[in-house]
């Protein structure tokens, strides 16, 4: 599976700021959630969309056959 | 028309599967909400009983240690005091006293609890008075009765240990079942595209020969031919439709067997399909037909590529270890010369490919003008019951001439179509279709009424000449026909021998037993029977012996040349004297120049027609010619 851009900007950009958000949160306000199990799960899930903003890509979306971005 | 592409455009799956998945997952995330804040409420509860239980024990342990009421008044205040740090009290009783201590609770409410404490059955479920919650437990040691009653936490503090926390978590199933969601839909809906896709790939492909098949035709040509009117449509500047139809496929299938009939057809298939390259497409409509839609093809290449399907297929092929060798015959039409539809194309392509088959030509172009035939053809077809219903079909008369006498001896009768439209048509251009219509038994009825309705009437103004009707074999068929003739005769009041049958040979597959029969019972009514165009066709000698006739009638064809041509001259010798021998009278057809009929009687002929004598005319000019000019043709040689 080739990884190519499958997001528009507006995608692109929706992720990146809640990407940028849940990983700030996770490393630096994980006490608010007293778990580090739910901490660790935040944190794969903010970097999840950190990697979205940075490629342009999704994975679910290109397992799903999806794309955003206009051609 | 558009059957495959509804197949192919059937989208609504995948919007559906995302809908139910996402309902699918907010439900799991709320039941697993509601479940986790239950779970851990009762826990919470279940872990306040147990240290309100042990707080219990303490007293009633130190309750039996005590000595007198101010004993049990301390004990109390001081567990109360230092073990209990939310709203409760401890209620002891024994049959002759009561003990109260509360903390932050007032006594009216203390009273209420201990009331709804008495109703209560177990201690497991709290209790609510004025949106507090409250845990009781209750303990019995000799004579005291001790009732402990605590505002529970458990909820307030569940919440706030598992809200932040459930939140997130669900938060991240959420998006996790939002992921499963669109992954499931695109597989499933993916799996449903391919299901669709083999669906319209069966429902437009033979199974035989893998290739597409009519209904894939049309769509196809729908598409490629006229303006563009949707996405789907692929417009052509031109091209070719080509048929292509096996010569030979019934004989292999009756001889070899279905199995074999499959076997030329993929081998067919599989030579034409490599003579031809994209955007070209063969198509099998079924049976031993392919189509070949060739866009952009000009007719020269269509031609080209014709010639090599042709040599290709001509090629023997090998079935059951024979060679058979099927040949093609191939229509094109071209687009947009031609026709500029879909059906037009194929019409003029089949046209064309017959017109290659009876030709055996291998390949034909469609031809304008003669479609315009063709169609003609049909349009005659459709207005023959017309022509029988409105009497257009009148008849001309030829007369007949002893050639030693030069008299008129008799009148051949020959139909003629008074078309309202074409004018006077010949025999030769509706008597195929007549016999191929199924209306030739009627034909055949009508020509002799109206042949007989003449004799009548030539019979009352006293010209005693017989008139002679052209049958064919399918008219002998008519089970009724010795019947009718004999009823007409009598109807119009004429002898027999003022009709005479002249009994076509056109056709050799019919049951000569059964027109054996038919021609004996219409010799019996005394009408005199006749072989006509004698010396061609099915005029085998035995069948002259089987039949009996009165009459040979000698084809023109021997006659035309007859001062040329030797061998025709032995053949005429020859009729004439089979004709003796079997004691027939004999007519020489087709005579038009004096010497052939100076010839003809030196052979020993007695009768002729031709245009020598007169060209076939309408009853009037015939009643004419023989009333007024009383002809005497020996004047001729």
């Amino acid at each position: 599976m080739a990884i190519s851009s499958n997001l528009n900007l507006l995608d692109r950009s929706i992720r990146g700021v809640i990407g940028i958000c849940v990983t700030a949160f996770a490393l630096f306000n994980g006490d608010l959630i007293g778990d580090v199990f739910i901490e660790v799960l935040l944190g794969i899930f903010g970097l999840l969309n950190l990697i979205s903003l940075f490629t342009g890509w999704c994975p679910v979306y290109q397992l799903a056959g999806i794309d955003t971005r206009k051609h | 028309m558009q059957q495959i592409a509804k197949i192919k455009q059937d989208k609504s799956v995948k919007p559906r599967l995302i809908w139910a998945c996402l309902c699918v997952a907010l439900l799991v995330s709320a039941i697993y909400v509601t479940v986790s804040y239950r779970l851990t409420a009762d826990i919470t509860v279940h872990s306040e009983l147990k240290a309100m239980g042990h707080i219990t024990s303490l007293v009633s342990n130190e309750l039996s240690q005590a000595e007198d009421a101010d004993d049990v008044d301390s004990i109390l205040n001081e567990i109360l005091l230092s073990a209990v740090n939310s709203p409760a009290f401890i209620s002891v009783t024994t049959p002759q006293q009561q003990w109260h201590k509360n903390l932050l609770i007032s006594a009216t409410k203390r009273s209420t609890l201990l009331q709804l404490v008495a109703e209560a059955k177990d201690n497991a479920e709290p209790i609510e008075v004025n949106d507090d919650t409250f845990l009781w437990q209750q303990h019995k040691i000799a004579q005291y009765q001790i009732t402990f009653v605590q505002q529970t936490q458990a909820l307030d503090v569940t919440l706030e240990f598992v809200a932040k926390r459930l939140l997130v978590t669900s938060i991240i199933v959420f998006w996790i079942a939002v992921w499963l969601a669109l992954t499931l839909a695109s597989l499933i809906s993916r799996r449903a595209e391919q299901v669709n896709e083999s669906l319209a790939y069966i429902a437009t492909h033979d199974s035989l020969t893998g290739l597409p098949n009519r209904l894939y035709l049309i769509e196809l040509l729908e598409n490629s031919l006229g303006p563009a009117t949707d996405e789907i449509d692929t417009p052509v500047d031109e091209g070719c439709l080509l048929i292509i139809d096996l010569d030979r496929f019934k004989e292999v299938n009756d001889s070899f067997g279905y199995a074999a009939g499959d076997t030329l057809l993929k081998e067919i298939a599989k030579r034409v399909s490599d003579l031809i390259s994209a955007p070209a497409e063969l198509i099998r409509t079924g049976g031993d037909e392919f189509f070949i839609w060739a866009p952009d093809y000009t007719i020269e290449q269509a031609k080209t590529l014709s010639l090599d399907i042709v040599n290709s297929c001509n090629a023997p092929i090998l079935i059951n270890g024979l060679t058979v060798n099927s040949g093609v015959s191939i229509g094109i039409s071209h687009y947009p010369s031609q026709a500029d539809d879909t059906a037009g194309l194929i019409v003029c392509a089949d046209t064309a490919m017959h017109k290659a088959k009876a030709m055996r030509s291998g390949w034909q172009v469609y031809d304008n003008k003669k479609i315009a035939d063709y169609k003609d053809i049909l349009q005659l077809r459709a207005e023959l019951n017309d022509a029988l219903a409105q009497q257009q079909i009148i008849l001309y008369y030829q007369p007949k001439v002893d050639l030693a006498t030069g008299e008129v001896t008799g009148a051949e009768a020959l139909c003629r179509w008074q078309h309202p439209r074409l004018g006077l048509l010949g025999p030769g251009e509706f008597i195929d279709l007549i016999e191929h219509s199924g209306k030739v038994q009627e034909f055949g009825r009508y020509i002799i009424a109206t042949a007989a309705a003449q004799a009548e009437h030539w019979h009352t103004s006293g010209l005693l000449v017989p008139i002679a009707i052209n049958l064919s074999p399918y008219n002998l068929l008519d089970p009724g026909l010795a019947d009718f003739i004999s009823e007409t005769l009598k109807r119009h009041n004429i002898p027999p021998r003022f009709i005479e049958i002249e009994l076509t040979e056109n056709e050799t597959c019919i049951n000569i037993d059964y027109i054996q029969s038919a021609l004996a019972q219409i010799r019996e009514l005394g009408v005199s029977l006749a072989i006509d165009d004698f010396g061609t066709g099915m005029s085998s000698l035995a069948y002259l012996s089987e039949l009996q006739v009165n009459v040979l009638k000698i084809d023109r064809a021997f006659i035309c040349d007859l001062t040329t041509n030797q061998g025709h001259r032995a053949i005429i010798a020859a009729a004439v004297t089979l004709s003796q021998s079997f004691g027939c009278d004999m007519v020489a057809e087709g005579v038009e120049t004096q010497e052939q009929a100076r010839m003809l009687y030196e052979m020993g002929c007695q009768s002729a027609q031709g245009f020598l004598f007169a060209r076939p005319m309408p009853a009037e000019a015939f009643h004419t010619l023989l009333t007024q000019q009383k002809p005497q043709f020996n004047d001729a040689f």
